[in-house]
């Protein structure tokens, strides 16, 4: 059975982006498109097993390197969320700063 | 001494890393010319596994040079671990070209193959880009 390449797309984004959606929403069209790439590619592999163009280990290698390309879309995803996390956490520093340093008297913020 | 210190902005990941973001391009420019060779040369036998062997031991050098400065930077977790999976990959193309022995590299597989480190070389480079705004804004 031929393999739905937006159905699997879509499987493969609304996973990830269920963890990532509140934590980095930036990350939402990156993540969409590289998904579709490699929903796509999936389904390359699919057809060329089943036309026997390629071996069941041959098969094995290029999925697992579709794994290997999943994993970087999510760890880049999750990095993102560490660069939004910096970028909050140094605003809120920001806007705190006169405020406290102001009730201090000198540097401490 | 202290005052300074706290003054300074909070850093969760590493700073812009120049080298990765040209390194993991460069990488990337010689493996799509590599594969684009291959898959011309497929079924002769310059394109075959034996005569090519010292690209992947090139390759892989390279691949292990950029984790190595990657991992001289503190909080550079995501970056190194973004390296690895590039390194994996590139193994795996190794073994797929070793394994279609005088074949070589035909489109059906190299298409695919190419396509995954692709997308791992484009997670380096989009992670260190994002890094470079982070430092800018």
């Amino acid at each position: 059975m031929a393999i739905d390449i937006q159905a699997l797309a879509n499987t493969m984004f609304q996973a990830a982006w269920k963890v990532l959606k509140e934590k980095a929403p930036d990350v939402e069209g990156y993540a969409e498109g590289e998904f579709k790439k490699i929903a796509q590619t999936v389904a390359t592999i699919e057809a060329a097993r089943l036309r026997g163009q390629i071996s069941p280990e041959q098969a094995s290698l290029l999925f697992d390197m579709q794994k290997s390309a999943t994993r970087s879309v999510l760890l880049c995803s999750s990095g993102m969320e560490l660069l939004a996390a910096e970028s909050a956490v140094n605003a809120a520093l920001a806007a705190a700063r006169p405020i406290i340093n102001g009730a201090i008297g000198f540097a401490l913020v | 001494m202290a005052a300074w210190v706290a003054c300074g902005p909070v850093r969760l990941v590493s700073s812009y890393d120049e080298v990765i973001d040209r390194g993991a391009s460069e990488i990337h420019t010689r493996i799509v010319g590599f594969v684009d060779r291959m898959t011309g040369l497929a079924g002769k036998p310059e394109g075959a596994y034996a005569a090519n062997v010292g690209f992947y031991s090139d390759l892989k050098a390279s691949v292990a040079t950029l984790k190595m400065r990657a991992l001289a930077q503190g909080k550079n977790e995501v970056t190194v671990a973004l390296v690895g999976e590039l390194a994996t990959n590139v193994e795996n193309l190794r073994k797929l070209h070793e394994m279609s022995k005088d074949a070589g590299l035909p489109s059906v597989l190299a298409s695919p193959a190419l396509s995954a480190i692709e997308v791992n070389c484009a997670a380096i480079v989009k992670f260190e880009v994002s890094k470079r705004r982070g430092t800018q804004e």
